[in-house]
């Protein structure tokens, strides 16, 4: 599977990402669709991330390690845990070449998402939550 | 409560059309707090003896300590009682100056919580972001299911560590016993010591990496090659919690998955896609 | 061109040949499990389903009302009230109130589609019930358009998101299945669609099958423990369902009672599945009649009846069923299949063509666990999806819901009640003796229950 990720707009540019026999038969791509195993490269970390990242009191990316981007139906996105769907990358936003720097891009905009008053959970948590 | 979600509208709404797709929008606030979290400040800090404490009032206490915005708080004579300090969904320094029981730490979501002692079973369990240092020793399924952040045991962990791990990063300082990565699904787990048997039975997918000896690996887990960038992430990573791997990094042995088990059915006829 | 009417030729129907010297043939190798070992041959596997399970077991069919005639008090069937109000975990903080005693059960999005998930959960609202997260984790839709809500707790934990545990207005710990006990959840590869495997971080595609144990405890005296960690983490104000598999149930229900949760739910082996092995289907369980009393017996002998609630879920086709199990001790029942059959499963709709798209008649389609559900049912496919109108298929599973409940209601009513959880295993007969046995009624027209003269009358 790991030669799938190796040119990075691959599932841009193909959608379905249908390549083995298998994959074809049950019309679902099988795998990832980005290295899952990808540690984040330091060296990339964004002003944003470390502010992020002090105000939680960690010392590294924490739980952002393992968050990447990924894409559906040939659109970058990016999974968000709490709203449990693909949220889509605007098609204006221009993407950095490689996955490190699309990861550290997934990881700002997943935190903007998720702290936002726009989130799925933000009405959920008003009509729902017990205390 | 059903009259409030029927106040917003929720029960009347047209169904048809709906759709799951999501847009990230480019003016979105920089807000770094949950929309339903307390509003807390490191600098503020408050103490508190959980000695004559049941666990729901040691639960309680905690929240009702950071709904006066402290943040940091300090926690002594848990008395290892189960269930301490579950369930906190954002950012705290919480120090429990003493051991905790079963399921300590148990559902959370961001905090810093540090344990000058030891810990039952099932330590933050279903973690989702944070940090969880135990000075001393844990008990079995230590970080079950966990799907984020970093949980380390300074000390030696029993057996099943990180069963059903779906992300983040688990860190023992010693030796773990058998059936540590059991059904792992993602994220990364380094054990400084000796691993029991059956390591890595069963993993979808995620990374091992052992310091010491490994009484045996489980079916389907295979060595794997470690990488410069992994080098460096597991350098920073020791480096944080004061620990060392015991022949340096580079000779910490790779566990993957090998990935046999994804699809081991073959196929019947009316399985097969009809492309429509 | 005018063309002359021709009235359509009736085919004379050919008299089969009858093989005079044939000795028989047999009832234990029929063609169907012939046919079954031929493939299992070639596949080298056991063969997957979904659907309930195939042969003939002791059911709710088994067994018949006595109303009341001189000896009973009747109410009138069609104004007099008779009371639906179902109290889901009477002694938690915040029991769950259904305003009927039928809710719908757990059913993962990944086995359902999302049109599917959201229309089950509108209908339910609908009919003041509640509906069940099922495996793999909340879809916020479903949490949103359902005003009643079990969050599901599941070995897998797929998903599992203390955020989402907060909105839940009951936790339900899943501990086995009726249909496969013992055996943890299915989904292949063909459903693992991209947001399915990621909700369950998993990859995409690969053939899902979930651990049978729970990742955290192990017996009793740890999920004591675990249930107390929820309670925390929920402010001890939901009520906590415990999910059992009918097998031992009289001992099971009793070590679950120890273990201090708000409510039982017992699974009989009619229960259905999205995905599972065939002979699991078949050959694990025990029948609802059954399992439904040694449960009742169990809250009963520990003095708890009352305090926690006893669900019943498994083969519930009807009201008569309905009432069936509430007259044998639920205090509640859950429906998954009959729902989806609400939702259109198993429907000749004029968008699908059965037999060219799965194979099968429509009534006889099986094979959930492929994805390619003709009615858009339990599949991800989005050509298939758009067969199944929410809105539409909403209103059905309020109608087959509110069915249910009066026909419950009628039952009932003729037996003299005036409160559907009044019908009592008096209230019932079994027409043969292996219902009478595990029912513990007595055979129809005799004092006799087989199996304790204790009950027996003479």
């Amino acid at each position: 599977m790991s030669t799938k990720t190796q040119d990075v707009d691959k599932f841009i540019k193909d959608a379905a990402g249908l390549d083995t026999k298998r994959e074809q038969e049950i019309g679902q791509h099988i795998g990832y669709r980005y290295d899952v195993n990808l540690v984040p490269d330091y060296s990339r970390i964004t002003p944003f991330l470390e502010q992020y990242i002090e105000m939680m009191g960690w010392d590294d990316l924490n739980w952002l390690e393992d968050v990447h981007m990924g894409y559906e139906e040939g659109r970058p996105a990016i999974f968000d845990r709490n709203c449990n769907g693909w949220v889509t990358i605007p098609p204006e936003l221009k993407l950095p070449e490689d996955q490190q720097g699309r990861d550290m891009l997934a990881r700002e905009l997943l935190i903007k998402f998720q702290m936002s008053k726009k989130h799925p959970l933000w009405d959920l948590k008003r009509a729902y939550k017990k205390f | 409560m059903a009259q409030r979600s029927m106040q917003m509208g929720m029960h009347t709404e047209k169904l048809s059309g709906k759709t799951q797709q999501r847009f990230f929008s480019p003016t979105e606030e920089e807000n770094f707090l949950y929309p339903d979290g307390y509003d807390v400040d490191f600098n503020k800090r408050a103490e508190f003896d959980a000695g004559p404490l049941s666990p729901q009032e040691i639960n309680l206490k905690l929240r009702e300590l950071m709904g006066q915005g402290n943040g940091t708080i300090v926690m002594h004579n848990p008395g290892a009682k189960h269930s301490v300090a579950v369930g906190l969904l954002q950012r705290l320094n919480l120090h429990i100056k003493g051991s905790l029981g079963y399921f300590g730490c148990g559902l959370i979501d961001g905090p810093n919580i540090s344990i000058s002692g030891r810990v039952g079973w099932s330590c933050a369990e279903n973690m989702l972001s944070g940090r969880v240092v135990i000075e001393k020793n844990a008990g079995s399924t230590f970080g079950a299911a966990i799907r984020g952040g970093d949980l380390v045991c300074k000390g030696d962990v029993g057996a099943r560590v990180g069963i059903d791990q779906k992300g983040g990063t688990i860190l023992i300082g010693g030796r773990a016993g058998a059936f540590c990565g059991f059904m792992m699904q993602r994220g990364r787990m380094i054990i400084l010591g000796d691993a029991g048997k059956n390591l890595g039975d069963s993993m979808y997918d995620g990374t091992i990496y052992v310091g010491g000896k490994i009484a045996g690996l489980g079916v389907d887990a295979v060595e794997g090659e470690m990488t410069d960038l992994e080098v460096q992430w597991l350098e920073r990573k020791l480096k944080m919690y004061g620990l060392e791997a015991p022949n340096g990094v580079k000779n910490l042995t790779k566990i993957v998955a090998g990935k046999q088990l994804w699809n081991y059915d073959n196929l019947e006829p009316t399985e097969k896609k009809i492309v429509l | 061109m005018s063309q002359e009417k021709v009235a359509p030729q009736v085919q004379p129907v050919k008299k089969a040949q009858r093989d005079t010297s044939r000795l028989g043939q047999s009832r234990i190798f029929t063609p169907e499990v012939i046919d079954d070992i031929h493939i299992k041959s070639e596949l080298g596997r056991y063969r997957m389903r979904g659907f309930s399970l195939f042969k003939k077991i002791p059911h709710w069919d088994d067994l018949t009302f006595l109303p009341g005639t001189l000896t009973r008090f009747v109410i009138e069937g069609y104004r007099e009230k008779c009371l639906t109000k179902t109290i889901i975990g009477p002694k938690a903080k915040r029991p769950l109130e259904l305003d009927i005693p039928v809710y719908i059960t757990g059913m993962s999005f990944g086995a359902l589609s999302f049109e599917a998930k959201i229309a089950l959960a509108r209908g339910a609202t609908m009919a003041g019930t509640a509906t069940c997260s099922g495996e793999g984790g909340m879809i916020p839709d479903e949490r949103r358009y359902s005003s009643k809500w079990f969050y599901q707790c599941i070995q897998s934990r797929y998903g599992f998101n203390p955020h989402h545990l907060q909105l839940a207005d009951a936790c339900e710990f899943f501990i086995g299945q009726g249909c496969k006990v013992g055996l943890g959840g299915h989904l292949m590869g063909q459903k693992v669609t991209d947001q399915v495997a990621e909700m369950r971080s998993l990859p995409a595609g690969i053939d899902q099958r979930s651990p049978a144990r729970h990742p955290d405890w192990l017996g009793p005296d740890d999920l004591a423990l675990k249930i107390q960690e929820i309670r925390e983490a929920t402010d001890h104000q939901i009520p906590i369902q415990l999910k059992l598999g009918a097998a031992r149930v009289y001992d099971d229900v009793r070590m679950a009672i120890k273990c201090g949760p708000d409510s039982i739910y017992i699974d009989g082996m009619e229960g259905s599945t999205g995905a599972g092995p065939h002979l699991a289907t078949e050959d694990t369980g025990v029948p609802g009649i059954a399992a439904i009393r040694q449960a009742r017996k169990a809250l009963d002998d520990l003095g708890k009846s009352g305090e926690i609630s006893l669900v019943y879920a498994g083969g519930i086709r009807n009201g008569s069923d309905v009432a069936k199990a509430l007259a044998l001790g639920a205090d509640a029942i859950a429906i998954g299949h009959s729902a989806l059959m609400a939702l259109n499963c198993n429907k000749d709709v004029p968008e699908a063509d059965y037999e060219k798209e799965m194979g099968v008649e429509a009534g006889y389609c099986y094979h959930c666990h492929t994805g390619r559900c003709p009615v858009g049912v339990a599949t991800q496919d989005p050509v298939l999806r758009k067969r199944l109108d929410p809105d539409a298929a909403a209103e059905r599973v309020y109608n087959f819901l509110h069915t249910l409940t009066i026909e419950a209601q009628m039952m009932a009513r003729a037996c003299g009640k005036t409160d559907v959880h009044s019908l009592e295993p008096e209230d019932l007969a079994a027409l043969t003796m292996e219902a009478s046995a595990m029912a513990m009624v007595p055979l129809a027209g005799t004092q006799h229950t087989v199996g304790r003269p204790d009950m027996t009358r003479y």
